[in-house]
């Protein structure tokens, strides 16, 4: 069985992505090389890969958006065109997080790159700095 | 005999110089240990302060802060950003 590794897997899909190919195509493809390779486990990983390296190239970010109440869609605008600028990407896809557990504020997370504004995270900082 | 008495003298002093030195000693390791304890008295202390005033925070702000109130911290909070 030939070993391909994770990197040139997420390369791969990267390419076809680009070259026009569907999410759903690629979705198939590299599923059958997981199953193939006995690596399925590694399905999440190496979405992720792909997510960075659709960000590094200024593609798309895939971003994880946490906060308690949930972003309207002023909110969730404002967000996007701050991925854009800061990130340097085409295409932004939030994904919307409720975590009541975050108090209030909000957490921004990209493949590469996070801000984490919560007040959870303030009052972490606050005791740690006792 | 009076050697006797003079060995025994020595003897005694001997013992009584040991015996110094060891409650010297005695007393400097005791200061060293309550030394470390209040250190870590202190430290403990702190951490529980810490977590005490955290643990209020968190509670008063759960009970003040509303989803309006939130959306204007994030909206705030993102146009920092945007800075």
């Amino acid at each position: 069985m030939m070993h391909i590794s994770r990197r040139r897997l997420a390369d791969y899909a990267v390419k076809q992505l680009l070259e026009g190919q569907t999410a759903k195509q690629i979705s198939k493809e590299l599923a059958a090389v997981l199953i193939e390779t006995k690596k399925t486990g590694d399905a999440e990983l190496l979405a992720q890969d792909i997510a960075w390296q659709l960000e590094k190239r200024g593609k798309l970010a895939s971003v994880e958006v946490t906060s308690a109440t949930g972003i309207g869609e002023t909110l969730r605008q404002e967000i996007t065109s701050f991925i854009k600028e800061a990130v340097g990407v085409k295409q932004v896809n939030i994904n919307e997080v409720t975590d009541e557990s975050v108090i209030g504020g909000v957490r921004i997370e990209t493949a590469a790159l996070a801000w984490d504004r919560t007040i959870a995270k303030q009052l972490t900082d606050i005791k740690e700095s006792f | 005999l009076a050697d006797a008495r003079t060995q025994a003298k020595e003897v005694i002093a001997a013992a009584e110089k040991s015996g110094e030195a060891s409650a010297t000693r005695i007393v400097a390791e005791a200061e060293d240990h309550l030394s470390q304890e209040r250190a870590k008295l202190r430290s403990e202390l702190r951490e529980e302060l810490a977590s005490l005033v955290v643990e209020t925070t968190e509670k008063v702000i759960r009970k003040k802060l509303s989803t309006k109130e939130d959306l204007e911290l994030i909206n705030n909070t993102v146009k920092e950003l945007q800075k």
